[in-house]
């Protein structure tokens, strides 16, 4: 009896404890789980790869550090991707800390692939107004981005030549971890200009997006760290999405394991003393 | 006329923007919603600069009155004036400003979201109890989703990622679309109170 009131009230110490080691356990010696691809990851492969050589896709950071986690492995992988399809990237943000994510994911990839700023890639920055920002976009990205994060005049990048508007974009893709973000672009891009939008976003923001999937607003939807890691299998570049589902799973397991318990001693014990 | 002015000039552009949106006529695109979103691209700028100076009010009064842990303030307006001046002189691409964001900042901003990962662990143990039969559907479906989203889900049933797709596809995708409905109709009948002069909030305690 006293053990069934023991496992209704664990010290939460201890749940920390054993949580915090199903998390760093894991990453520190991997199992490696298999990693099975779903349809909406696919998609938005697809949707790259469908795209011809020299088409143009916008590649939005709309998150802050704190969900670095599960966008920023996403970023890479897409990133990859559109490089190595010898597509051309232009990167933008919403949030503020977008563009210097958007420099490290181009630090690190460009040199994998041979890519060169100003031809193949471009980070134009952030700007303030969300909503607005995209408007004005649409219409003149010259007029919305003036100068890239280096202050390069956005008219004189060789690849900003040819992409002027909206209508010079193949693809739009978001990486959004709340608002403004990926439904911003749906409602202000999406619904205006015929111009595909896809997109990734963190796990707990994936129920509001599942209606723009099914209505064909949104196609494809990389979920959390979980839509980084079946990219990275995608295309071939493990990263911090597939090291960390490893930690994902045992630690979800936990969290399952310690509510089956507190169920399982309180109808064996709690009920009986009402 | 403090009043009759804003409320034309909301008028106005919100009725040009509201058109906009469907009609797209070249001219009055390009030069006037055009120049109304530069405008806004630049007031939305100088909130900004008025967050910040809040700040920088709030905080200074508090260090002039040495009030209880003052120095927290300190650290803050330092803190807060570093990460401003130097992308603004050097840009971001300044290896200080670099360092200071990806060892400092980043790993600060991750470890206060990661805690969530603790406290939600903790809450759910606590909370999650089969008290009733809709709890008891709400702890099944919360265990096949979590398991669903993660690979050792399918290691262990294979049903878990299937049966997880579904219960989002078919219950959390219809719950979803019915709370942005009509939070969209809320929306757009605050938005035409707003444009018709109906819903005067805006002028604040005047």
């Amino acid at each position: 009896m006293k053990l069934l009131e023991k496992l209704q009230s664990i010290d939460r110490r201890i749940i920390y404890l054993i949580l915090a080691l199903s998390i760093i356990l894991p990453l520190l010696f991997p199992i490696g789980f298999p990693v099975d691809t779903t349809k909406n990851t696919q998609d938005v492969y697809d949707q790259v790869n469908a795209l011809a050589p020299g088409s143009v896709v916008l590649l939005s950071y709309d998150w802050d550090a704190a969900s670095a986690p599960e966008l920023l492995p996403q970023a890479e992988a897409l990133t990859k991707h559109i490089l190595d399809r010898k597509l051309k990237l232009v990167a933008v943000a919403l949030w503020n800390q977008g563009a210097t994510f958007a420099d490290r994911v181009h630090n690190a990839i460009a040199p994998e692939v041979g890519a060169v700023y100003g031809q193949d890639y471009v980070n134009l920055g952030y700007r303030p107004g969300g909503s607005v920002v995209l408007n004005s976009l649409a219409r003149d990205i010259h007029v919305t981005f003036p100068e890239d994060v280096a202050r390069t005049k956005t008219a004189s990048i060789p690849m900003m030549k040819e992409i002027k508007s909206i209508d010079d974009i193949d693809l739009v893709i978001c990486l959004s971890a709340g608002d403004p973000g990926l439904r911003t672009y749906i409602e202000q891009i999406g619904a205006q200009y015929p111009v595909t939008i896809s997109g990734g976003v963190t796990a707990v923001s994936v129920p509001g997006m599942l209606p723009y999937l099914q209505s064909g607003d949104l196609v494809g939807l990389l979920a959390g760290m979980s839509g980084a890691a079946q990219y990275e299998n995608l295309v071939d570049r493990p990263g911090l999405g597939l090291g960390g589902m490893d930690a994902q799973s045992i630690s979800h397991l936990v969290i399952i394991a310690f509510i089956i318990i507190g169920n399982i001693a309180f109808l064996a014990g709690g009920r009986k003393k009402k | 006329m403090r009043r009759e002015v804003p409320i034309a000039v909301t008028f106005v552009a919100g009725i040009l923007f509201l058109l906009d949106y469907f009609i797209k006529i070249p001219y009055v695109s390009e030069n006037v919603v055009g120049q109304f979103l530069d405008w806004a691209i630049i007031i939305a700028a100088f909130a900004l600069i008025l967050g910040a100076a809040n700040l920088l009010r709030i905080h200074i009064q508090k260090i002039i009155k040495g009030k209880k842990e003052w120095w927290n303030s300190v650290i803050l307006l330092v803190a807060m004036f570093v990460m401003a001046i130097i992308p603004i002189i050097w840009t971001q691409q300044n290896a200080v400003y670099t360092f200071l964001f990806k060892h400092i900042f980043e790993n600060l901003n991750g470890t206060m979201f990661a805690l969530l990962a603790f406290y939600i662990a903790s809450a759910a143990y606590r909370a999650f109890r089969i008290r009733t039969k809709e709890a008891a559907v709400l702890l099944v479906s919360a265990v096949v989703v979590m398991l669903g989203a993660t690979p050792i889900g399918a290691k262990i049933w294979s049903g878990f990622p299937e049966y997880s797709s579904w219960l989002q596809t078919i219950f959390t995708t219809a719950g979803m679309r019915g709370i942005m409905i009509g939070a969209s109709l809320g929306a757009t009948v605050t938005a035409l109170r707003i444009i018709f002069g109906i819903d005067k909030s805006y002028f604040g305690g005047q």
